[in-house]
């Protein structure tokens, strides 16, 4: 009786000095938190001053690099000279250097900072790239990408999250890419996580065994298991919300199965694992038949109304990119899941070269310009390739799109982007951005270029107007057809019975000329065909999403497919297409 | 669809007879659950196999992880159509056909 006794209090003290960890770490994420957001205040006050006082800093801290020396850094003073002698540059500017940094260790290239991290891109249009960061630009990006998130989730609900855990969708590869140079080369999402690590076990509800899986695991179910028996998690974050809803899926098919585990304390034979993760695991689960129970009811309940503030009664926030090919997954995940009363916080505008914008409240789509993060520059949408229509900060308007071009302090100098922005707004005297598309994700079989968003767009509204879930969608060119024509591919659930694929066709089409008026005037005037909708198998995204990280891709960088961009997607999503709709002729 | 199991110390051959669709892909899974204990040979038979859906195509692919980690996995006997599925969707890069 002693010895159970003792054991209990044993178990209590270990659960207060878990809780009292949790707390101590996210109090201290929040106060950094603070400091980012008190930061990025300031500087929002007098953007352009701190934008140029940057550029100076720039070019003066690398004006003795190869590349500095070769472009006159030194005797550049101001933006005027900078952008009279400095020319616009792409990756094939960088290429040489970076080779040579990457495969030889040379140093001072083109950044006076030793590179330790390279971020692998995505490849989305095309083969991987090298992308020099600093340390100082990593500790940026992880402040202003998930730190600042919980002063953001303060200023909305209050300080109450700091007692608990967080549900993170993400996985990190154990094992860290390495360059020739030493120099670690893994995408920029996984290297911060990767610098969270030793935070993680006590502010996650995930372990590190889950975070960082080795070998062959099934961690949308380990994911997902520790977080339902966490019955006080405080939020759902991620990167993007195709994550969480891909999340949220698997726990609507498989709730049986994971509350069956729950209540034993065991994890399933059929769930993928090395065995010694499964011992290690099973050796710290415990039986919890209660919450068992109680997921059970609430499961039993259905789907038909937003399940997780049920799930998780203390869920203060939601977090990931929501934004730009994100627009569909968030929709369904808010009206399927989230519900309208959940604070989501959507990220600001990041990639390999480094963080833009950042959200400066909950709930709010656009974020902002960060000042003293990187120098920028803005090229009109209607400028073509003219360079001397370039504007700076405080000369963009409100309504107007640019694509982004880019100074950081990395090592890359008026970096065309290829990211079309919008400008929305204003936060304090700095502007506000929307990711609009990428320059060169854009459709286009005669001339009428419709961009990644419009295409979002046509295809959202009609799901909306006819009442059916769109899981995603992609798009291809069909050149081939005569008239030329686009081919829609569209997974969808929860089809009214009174709705045929002839009028979601048709009405595709109408918002399809809404949104690019050039192309319903083609179709109209029938130079193109009318567009030809094919209906996928069921989770043939999510067939799709395994197949590429079967095939070695990187799970967190497994962007929508929304333009079918080569061969093998458009061999797939023909593949896939169950039944087909279009005007015959 | 109907399975037809076999078993020596260490190589699973697994017939599959009919449709691998929605309905019958999680009988497959809980068929391989069964039988991969040990395994270090999977070879499934697709001779009999009529169609493969994407719940399907998601159960082969299962099946593959998990034999990349324990062994190696091999299809066999795979009849036209199957193997034009395989093809267009590019499982034919990731799966060893004989």
């Amino acid at each position: 009786m002693i010895l159970r006794l003792n054991n209990y209090l044993k178990g209590v003290n270990w659960i207060m000095e878990k809780n009292d960890s949790t707390r101590k770490i996210n109090l201290e994420l929040l106060e950094l938190g603070r400091k980012t957001i008190a930061n990025l205040e300031a500087v929002c006050e007098e953007p352009m001053k701190h934008n140029e006082a940057l550029l100076m800093q720039i070019l003066e801290h690398n004006k003795d690099t190869e590349y500095g020396k070769k472009m006159g850094f030194a005797d550049i003073h101001s933006v005027e000279e900078y952008q009279r002698k400095m020319p616009i540059t792409t990756y094939d500017d960088y290429a040489e250097y970076i080779l040579r940094m990457t495969e030889n260790g040379e140093q001072n290239l083109i950044c006076a900072d030793e590179i330790h991290h390279y971020n692998k891109t995505s490849g989305t249009m095309g083969t991987p790239k090298r992308i020099p960061m600093t340390d100082r630009a990593l500790e940026h990006f992880q402040r202003y990408s998930l730190i600042s998130q919980f002063a953001l989730a303060e200023k909305e609900c209050g300080m109450d999250f700091v007692n608990g855990r967080h549900f993170t969708v993400a996985e990190i590869p154990d094992i860290e890419g390495c360059l020739p140079c030493g120099a670690s080369y893994s995408a920029v999402s996984q290297k911060v996580g990767r610098m969270q690590r030793s935070l993680m076990p006590d502010i996650l509800t995930a372990p590190n065994d889950v975070m960082f899986p080795v070998g062959e695991m099934n961690t949308r179910y380990l994911r997902a298991r520790y977080a339902l028996m966490e019955r006080d998690t405080v939020s759902i974050r991620g990167s993007f919300f195709s994550f969480l809803l891909d999340q949220l899926r698997y726990i609507e098919s498989d709730w049986e199965l994971l509350c069956n585990d729950i209540e034993t304390g065991t994890i399933d034979a059929s769930i993928t694992m090395p065995a010694e993760v499964r011992q290690k695991l099973e050796r710290e689960l415990q039986p919890m038949p209660e919450r068992a129970k109680e997921l059970r009811e609430i499961f039993r309940g259905g789907f038909e109304t937003p399940i997780v503030k049920k799930l998780w009664p203390k869920l203060t926030f939601v977090s990931a990119i929501a934004t730009g090919a994100f627009v569909p997954s968030f929709n369904m995940t808010r009206e399927r899941y989230l519900g309208n009363d959940i604070p989501v916080i959507k990220l600001g505008i990041v990639a390999s070269e480094g963080i833009f914008t950042t959200v400066y409240a909950a709930n709010q789509d656009d974020g902002v310009v960060i000042p003293d993060e990187n120098f920028y520059e803005f090229l009109p949408l209607d400028a073509g390739d003219d360079f001397s229509k370039i504007l700076t900060l405080d000369q963009v308007e409100i309504g107007k799109e640019y694509e982004l071009i880019l100074t950081n302090t990395s090592g890359l100098y008026r970096y065309r982007m290829k990211d079309v922005m919008r400008v929305v707004g204003k936060y304090k005297n700095a502007p506000t951005m929307l990711f609009s598309y990428r320059r060169d994700q854009t459709i286009s079989i005669m001339g009428e270029k419709t961009t990644e968003k419009a295409l979002t767009a046509a295809i959202q509204k009609t799901a909306d107007e006819l009442g059916f879930t769109l899981v995603d969608f992609s798009v291809y060119a069909d050149v081939e057809a005569s008239p030329m024509r686009y081919q829609y591919f569209v997974e969808i659930e929860n089809l009214p019975a009174n709705v045929s694929p002839k009028i979601i066709r048709a009405t595709l089409d109408e918002y399809l000329a809404e949104v690019n008026p050039s192309m319903g005037e083609k179709i109209r005037a029938k130079i193109c065909g009318g567009t030809r909708l094919n209906f996928l198998e069921p989770e043939a995204y999510r067939l799709y999403r395994d197949m590429m990280t079967a095939r070695g891709a990187a799970a967190i960088q497994i962007k929508p497919v929304h333009i079918i961009a080569n061969e093998r997607q458009r061999k797939f999503f023909f593949g896939m297409t169950e039944y087909s709709c279009e005007i015959m002729r | 669809m109907e399975f037809e199991t076999m078993s020596n110390a260490t190589t699973t051959t697994l017939k599959l007879i009919g449709r691998l669709d929605t309905t019958s892909a999680p009988e497959l899974e809980a068929e391989l659950d069964k039988c991969l204990n040990g395994t270090t040979e999977l070879i499934m038979d697709f001779e009999n196999l009529k169609y493969i859906s994407s719940a399907g195509l998601r159960v082969v692919l299962k099946a593959q992880k998990i034999m990349n980690t324990q062994g190696s996995m091999k299809l066999i006997h795979v009849n036209d159509s199957i193997m034009e599925v395989l093809d267009i969707t590019g499982f034919v890069d990731i799966l060893t056909i004989e």
